[in-house]
């Protein structure tokens, strides 16, 4: 699933390009090509997230299970080569008859291609097909590439930075969200084996890790998302610096409003915003988040200090019997006005509230995105959770390597 | 000193891929030359005063606006005070003369500030560079600068990377003189310098579209791109082998002396009118510049096609053009498509570019094709007519002449 | 330091776009000061624009929200919530939005309170149904102004405070959305709107299209439509432009002649972590839904400066042009124009 690494500083990934099945929340099932890895049994939307250290020679095996050609090709890395019995060959453009078949070296039908870089750069960067890109690509050829900063160690947070000390992108918890869209007349045209106009693509689903609200929600390899497994519930407890990895692996331009508070935007597609010690970092509520493009960001959540006993808020709480709470039968507050507090929910309204958290919106302001196939609520959208200090597991918002899970969810 | 320019804006025809011709509106830098797509670039110095001549040879009033120039406007409103023109124009058959200085360089754009919507569309933009000071004296800071000494914008080769989109629709629409709804606005061909791929990494020409968008480059030289989006729709460009650094925006340098804010990018995205300068050493081999909106990389709908161009880096540039081609013939085989074949004589070419004309006509580019080609085809062609192909093979030193006329009437 | 207190009702009402077609909205109408008798005389007078919320830092505001219903849809009962769009450390209580906190039904009122922290310009919106209830109208301007703001001193006449290098003449806000009129029609029909189709045919500037956008007079056809985007200044003068995209697209927003310094965005002074002045020029302002851009323009020379929208084939109504998301900048010779009296218009 997630990370694998061999051994350290020169981790081997075996990737296969295979076909499979998600599914949206309205109950449609679509056919798409996707990346797994040894773990997996069908593609993985997106595919594998792939962790590796800075400085690593990193050599990644692609097994085609696919129909056609297919490839990866790995923005914002630099030399990469393809390993043959001739020794190491820089990748390049492909041309047969004269005409441009791949952007990079490709791999037949039930053939095996390999290639090797060095993760020079720390940051966040996307993977994806280099090959017939305009439909190998939309159809969920993608996936992500974290490389960590020389002196990160998993196992101790005073190194978690994402880009290096003295850097000022220290996290406490860190969440990856890729978004795409999916037009799915083109997955069935491939499923079907038939031709598509690419001048009719019309999305109607919109995702975040190629899910699409509410199931962008749901836990980690929730079992009944076999072929989705990254969830994007974002967790933190009031304070904590939260990295938040917007990749745009669509086709379009997603802005992205986390509500809550800004966010400061510390890097883009994998570098520093930084030139010596002047800084380039800046805040914003909302990230236009375009295609190819990755945003690094710091959030976090400090609170207006409102507390039932030094500090209450000062209007009066109304009678919940007066106010609609949990319009379509649920709703994810705690009835209480303070962080880990509850108070009574109407009779009849289920809360998903745990214990006291807040929650906040993050979603796209294009808001017919935030629909699956027009109905809201639903496609680019998921919360942010403050919970109160100490509830939240020293597991959650972490990505590691050589662990089968984005994030866990468990709480403590 | 005084940088005197006159152009004609008049319609012409450009060759669409697979040799279909569509009306466009031009500007000739003679009253007999060919109209481009884009115009041509203008090039001044800091100091110069830029004086430009339009002539109006169409049937209806034509202007320029010259964006990022510090000028006031001179809108031409109608009775009720709307606005009918952005700036001064051109009646038919007359002539209008705008004169600007140029008092700081950077890259910038020039269209029609008349009917814009149709106008622009049709062919009226270009690019406007604007150079400093000395950018041409060894002795000077500013030698190759795009923005002068300590603005990091040295550079060893530059390349304008000017995109666009074209809706053929609304080119008959507009060139008939019915009325255009720009809510139809819909291209199917998204360029770079005024050609979709593959078109456009033939060599430069004379014809309607004569600027190519393949850059030559030698290893370690630093190239300057000066991207430039004169079309009506967000664009983002991806660099197979970035990042490159952003020196500047909209003509202004990033960098002064109180803060160093360019930054790296792997991905660019412009919005509608902006520019933007970017500078890279790009390693050995050939690195595309790609539309991350993949759906823009078809031409109608056929893949690979649309918005991009190529960097081309090499230890050493060709002396000779190649060897024309020989024994060109075209067989029409099957209903609906004409094989051609052809010997090639080159040992050094970097591709062929194919053209043919139906009966009388004038020859139009059907294809262009890469490296080692010695077939293709044609399948845009239409019943029990008669067509004349012909074929040359081009590298960075030149055209090779043309290989004979191979005549094919099409089956019923 | 000032409690502010304004009041909000929801409700419904027509908005006209200049080729005299008449649209279904939603929208808030203001209910401040108006006698509890005599609110339910404001439903269906909904505006597009909501009303300029305009607070300081260190303002204690109440803000009431008051349902009144949608007397052209006596069958909706939908609720409605006011969430301000970038508000730094907010309590899900009074972030408006349905499924983390409470909303408001029909005929019921609930307070929101605020104290800004951050000056800037921001924006507010239903957030119920957000898809359907802000492309139906219910959006709104907010600029929190600095806590040492004073109009009287033009060293303290600024966007971000004293000595940020934000001072300004004259201001203007120019809230930009569009309009898919298909969607207005389906709504007021009750019927289905699939939202994937979205398609606009109208691109607006503070609820209006051009040539609309200059009609500073008061104008029976655009009762509903409050604000004109007229922009007038003289030479030599400061003009701080606040852009807030509430459409659902992407926009490209440019003044031929006149380069935009962009000082601010999303609320926040362009400034790295260490005080960096991260502000600049561009010729085209492009930005995304749900973003605000704060930009200083300086004219020194009297002419018209038109600002349109770069994407040239919005710059229409409904396929006839000019139109769209146009407006005209008149700057006068200097001394011309007496001293701005407030915000916008």
């Amino acid at each position: 699933m997630p990370t694998q690494a061999t051994a350290n500083g020169s981790p081997t990934i075996h990737l296969r390009a295979v076909d499979g099945y998600i599914i949206t929340p309205d109950g449609a099932s679509i056919y798409i090509w996707g990346y797994r890895d040894e773990t997996g049994r069908a593609a993985q939307l997106p595919g594998p997230t792939i962790i590796v250290n800075q400085g690593d020679t990193v050599t990644i095996k692609l097994t085609n299970e696919l129909r056609e050609n297919v490839s990866l090709m790995f923005p914002g890395q630099n030399g990469v080569f393809r390993l043959t019995n001739r020794g190491a060959v820089p990748v390049g453009p492909i041309y047969e008859n004269g005409r441009l078949v791949s952007l990079t070296d490709y791999v037949p039908p039930r053939g095996t291609v390999i290639y090797q870089f060095v993760a020079s750069q720390p940051g966040t960067y996307i993977y994806h097909s280099g090959t017939e890109i305009n439909k190998q690509v939309p159809m969920g050829l993608y996936g992500v590439i974290i490389v960590r900063p020389a002196g990160f160690d998993p196992l101790d947070p005073a190194t978690w930075s994402a880009y290096g000390p003295e850097t000022d992108t220290e996290f406490d918890r860190e969440y990856l969200l890729v978004v795409a869209e999916i037009d799915p007349v083109l997955h069935e045209a491939v499923r079907l084996g038939k031709p598509y106009r690419p001048s009719t693509y019309r999305p109607r689903y919109w995702t975040i890790n190629g899910r699409c609200a509410p199931d962008t929600m749901l836990p980690d390899r929730a079992t009944y998302l076999p072929h989705q497994p990254y969830g994007s519930m974002i967790m933190a407890e009031p304070g904590e610096r939260v990295l938040i990895r917007y990749i745009g692996a669509g086709c379009d331009a997603h802005p992205l409003h986390p509500h809550g508070n800004h966010t400061r935007v510390v890097a883009l597609d994998g570098r520093l915003l930084r030139n010596g010690t002047q800084d380039l970092s800046h805040k914003h509520f909302t990230v236009l988040v375009g295609p190819g493009q990755t945003y690094d960001q710091i959030f976090q959540w400090d609170g207006l200090g409102y507390d039932p006993v030094t500090n209450p808020i000062p209007t009066p709480i109304p009678n919940l019997r007066n106010q609609a709470i949990g319009d379509v039968g649920w709703t994810m507050w705690s009835g209480s006005p303070y962080l880990g507090q509850k108070g009574d929910i109407p009779i009849g309204v289920t809360s998903l509230n745990v214990t006291g958290e807040y929650y906040f919106m993050l979603h796209s302001h294009s808001e017919p995105q935030i629909t699956n196939w027009g109905e809201f609520p639903g496609g680019m959208m998921t919360m942010i959770g403050i919970f109160p200090v100490g509830t939240l597991g020293p597991e959650v918002g972490r990505l590691q390597r050589n662990s089968r899970a984005n994030s866990t969810r468990e709480r403590r | 000193m005084l940088v005197s320019i006159e152009l004609w804006a008049r319609p012409g025809i450009v060759s669409l891929p697979g040799g279909f011709p569509a009306v466009i509106w031009g500007l000739a830098t003679s009253p007999t030359a060919a109209p481009q797509v884009p115009g041509p670039v203008l090039e001044a110095t800091v100091g110069d005063m830029v004086e430009i001549t339009l002539h109006n040879m169409l049937n209806e009033p034509v202007s320029l606006t010259f964006p990022g120039q510090e000028i006031a406007p001179e809108p031409v409103l109608d009775a009720s005070g709307r606005l009918v023109s952005l700036t001064r124009f051109a009646a038919p058959g007359r002539s209008v003369v705008y004169s600007f200085p140029a008092y700081r360089p950077g890259t910038f754009r020039y269209e029609s500030g008349t009917s814009p919507e149709r106008q622009v569309q049709m062919g009226l933009y270009g690019a406007l560079i604007v150079r400093p000071a000395g950018w041409d004296d060894p002795a000077s800071p500013n030698y190759y600068t795009a923005y002068g000494a300590d603005t990091g914008s040295g550079y060893d080769v530059e390349a304008v990377i000017l995109l666009s989109e074209f809706d053929r629709a609304a080119h008959e629409v507009i060139a008939t003189g019915d009325v255009y709804n720009p809510l139809n606005y819909a291209p199917q061909y998204w360029l770079v310098n005024g050609r979709p791929f593959p078109d456009c990494v033939a060599p430069p020409d004379t014809s309607t579209q004569p600027l190519t968008s393949r850059v030559p480059v030698l290893v370690g030289q630093r190239v300057l791109l000066r991207l430039i989006n004169s079309g009506f729709l967000a664009h983002t460009l991806a660099f197979q082998e970035g990042p490159a650094r952003v020196v500047a925006e909209d003509g202004r340098p990033r960098r002064s002396p109180l803060l160093d804010a360019t930054y790296d990018k792997n991905a660019i995205t412009l919005g509608a009118g902006q520019s933007a300068d970017l500078v890279f050493t790009p390693p050995e081999g050939e690195h595309y510049l790609y539309d991350r909106d993949l759906l823009h990389l078809v031409n109608t709908d056929d893949y690979p096609g649309g918005m991009m161009a190529l960097v081309d880096v090499r230890t050493a540039f060709p002396v000779t053009p190649p060897e024309a081609p020989s024994s060109l013939t075209a067989t029409a085989a099957l209903p609906g498509q004409v094989e051609l074949t052809w010997i090639n004589n080159a040992a050094d070419e970097d591709g062929f570019v194919l053209e043919r004309r139906t009966g009388a006509g004038p020859f139009l580019r059907v294809t262009t094709l890469m490296v080692g080609a010695t077939a293709y085809t044609d399948t845009h062609v239409e019943a029990n007519t008669t067509y004349t192909y012909r074929v040359l093979a081009f590298n960075l030193a030149g055209t090779s002449a043309y290989s004979n006329e191979a005549v094919v009437t099409t089956l019923p | 330091m000032t409690f502010v207190q304004v009041r909000y009702g929801a409700t419904d009402s027509f908005i006209t776009m200049p080729d005299g077609s008449v649209h279904y909205i939603f929208g808030f109408v203001d209910l401040t000061g108006v006698p509890e008798n005599e609110i339910f005389a404001r439903r269906g007078k909904a505006t597009l624009l909501a009303p300029l919320l305009e607070v300081r830092v260190g303002d204690r505001v109440e803000l009431t929200l008051t349902n009144l219903g949608m007397p052209q849809r006596p069958d909706l009962d939908d609720s409605h919530t006011i969430h301000w769009h970038g508000f730094p450390n907010q309590i899900s209580l009074w972030d408006g939005v349905p499924e983390t906190s409470i909303a408001v039904p029909v005929g019921r009122d609930f307070i929101y309170y605020y104290e800004p922290k951050d000056p800037g310009t921001y924006m507010y919106h239903c957030h119920f149904e957000p898809v359907e209830h802000i492309q139906m109208g219910m959006v709104g301007p907010l600029i929190a102004r600095p806590a040492d703001y004073n109009p009287a001193n033009p060293l303290f006449k600024t966007a971000y405070g004293a000595g940020t290098g934000t001072e300004f003449d004259r201001e203007y806000f120019l809230l930009i959305s569009e309009l898919d009129p298909v969607a207005h029609e389906q709504v007021h029909r009750v019927q289905e709107f699939d939202w994937s189709e979205y398609r606009p045919a109208y691109w607006l500037i503070n609820g209006r299209a051009y040539p609309d956008t200059l009609h500073t007079a008061p104008d029976g056809d655009l009762s509903q439509q409050p604000y004109h985007s007229l922009i007038q200044a003289n030479a030599g003068e400061k003009v701080l432009l606040r852009f807030i995209n509430l459409g659902f697209e992407e926009h490209a927003i440019t003044i031929l002649g006149l380069p935009l310094r962009i000082i601010g965005r999303d609320a926040q002074l362009l400034r790295g972590l260490h005080g960096e002045d991260l502000s600049h020029w561009r010729d085209v302002l492009y930005f995304g839904a749900g973003q605000t851009v704060d930009v200083i323009i300086e004219p020194q020379q009297p002419a018209l400066y038109p600002l349109f929208n770069r994407g040239y084939h919005k710059n229409t109504n409904a396929g006839a042009t000019p139109g769209g998301m146009m407006t005209h900048i008149t700057v006068y010779p200097a001394g011309t124009l007496p001293p701005q009296p407030g915000p916008g218009f």
